[in-house]
């Protein structure tokens, strides 16, 4: 079978992106203490990238499964939420 | 929609829409706030059915973050087939359908389920582990899934299909120590805003269900009396606690924190099971009294017999 690349699997997907992300980092500083970064790896799409000296979110392809706020808990540096209505991941196969 | 319809009751869904908040009025819950303008809608009881990251239930102060260890992180690709192929390789017929589920090295050693479900015309392929794990490891879900799908005994089952989607999604691994407050005045929690999950059986969907209708019963209930109080909203807890899902809840209840402990259940015994098994079935000359005795060392030398018959008993204790 076919393997894909992350970026391939997610052409699959359809989204309808909103024009601000419903992400947010709050202190990019406590990103930069921060030694593990979670966020960069236990994201299913590679949402968060560490790039710059700062992490940037690449909300456009979010599944909104909610890993990356879990993960970000200790810090409370991440301000999670569903994208607005009508806006977001549309499954088609569920 | 047309069964409330044809029932005389009515629902009125309002899709691309999403709650923000509860409307309070000091300690009760008396409606939504919704991201429209006018968006507030007014509720004798708002029943949280927003899923394992309910915000609801967290807005409203029944439960707090999800701790890491108590939910799992899972990717899934739904793969078309056609049908002829998944009837022949999969050896059902009709209507038939094929759940297989793997443990162990299927997710990196790590506590969770790799499964290959059968659809009409396509496989639902997943994998997923505890998200405390994954973290600690420091694995992408999406490479734990591939890792998984080009293992030699799963690609062959894979083989020809086309990745038709990717979806990602939190499973509640906490079991019965995990669980919410699940009502209070004027608001129930369902499904996995409840974290209502049976890691053990992989049941989720028809706890939601069955919860939906206890909370449904127990709306109606309040409805008679007039009465949307923490108090009489409780009779949701009491239908939980009755049924099959408080008592399998129950029964797994210390199941996660056990194999969480324990890592040698997806590493070291199944590969030691392997090992004995590709000893004992290899013909090579040597007898099976003298492979018995090689196995029986081989696993002394890794773990004392001792400890493995406690791991095992502890196992059984955890799950029975």
């Amino acid at each position: 079978m076919k393997k894909l690349t992350l970026e391939q699997k997610l052409f699959l997907v359809g989204f309808r992106p909103d024009a601000e992300s419903h992400l947010r980092i709050i202190d990019q500083d406590k990103c930069r203490q921060c030694e593990m970064k979670p966020c960069t790896y236990i994201c299913p799409v590679n949402t968060y990238r560490w790039e710059n000296d700062q992490i940037t979110v690449f909300f456009e392809g979010c599944l909104e499964c909610g890993a990356c706020r879990i993960a970000c808990a200790e810090c409370e540096n991440l301000e999670w939420s569903y994208p607005r209505g009508g806006f977001g991941v549309n499954y088609r196969t569920g | 929609m047309d069964g409330a319809e044809s029932a005389g009751g009515g629902a009125l869904i309002v899709p691309e829409t999403v709650v923000q908040s509860a409307l309070m009025d000091g300690e009760r819950v008396i409606g939504v706030h919704t991201g429209r303008p006018d968006g507030d809608l007014y509720a004798d009881v708002v029943i949280a059915a927003d899923g394992v990251n309910s915000l609801l239930a967290q807005n409203v102060g029944l439960r707090d973050e999800i701790p890491p260890d108590q939910v799992a992180a899972a990717v899934k690709e739904v793969i078309t087939l056609p049908r002829e192929t998944i009837e022949d390789r999969f050896n059902i017929t009709g209507d038939q359908g094929v759940t297989i589920e793997l443990y162990a090295d299927a997710t990196w050693g790590m506590p969770g389920t790799a499964f290959i479900y059968t659809n009409r015309d396509s496989l639902s392929v997943g994998c997923g582990a505890l998200l405390s794990q994954l973290m600690e490891r420091s694995v992408q879900p999406n490479d734990l899934l591939e890792r998984f799908k080009s293992h030699p005994v799963v690609a062959p089952l894979l083989e020809g299909g086309e990745t038709r989607e990717y979806l990602a999604h939190l499973i509640p691994e906490g079991g019965l120590h995990g669980l919410p407050k699940l009502s209070t005045h004027g608001m129930l929690v369902v499904g996995d805003a409840a974290m209502l999950v049976n890691s053990m059986h992989r049941e989720g969907s028809n706890l939601a269900m069955t919860s939906a209708k206890f909370a449904a019963e127990a709306v109606l209930r309040a409805k008679e009396r007039n009465d949307f109080s923490a108090g009489s909203l409780s009779h949701y807890d009491g239908l939980l606690r009755d049924s099959h899902i408080y008592k399998d809840l129950y029964k797994y209840r210390n199941m996660t924190r056990f194999f969480e402990t324990h890592p040698e259940f997806f590493g070291l015994y199944p590969d030691l099971l392997n090992e004995a098994a590709r000893e004992m079935l290899t013909v090579d000359g040597e007898s099976k009294r003298a492979k018995q005795r090689k196995i029986f060392w081989d696993a002394m030398r890794k773990r004392k017999p001792w400890t493995t018959a406690i791991d095992f008993f502890k196992a059984w204790r955890s799950i029975a």
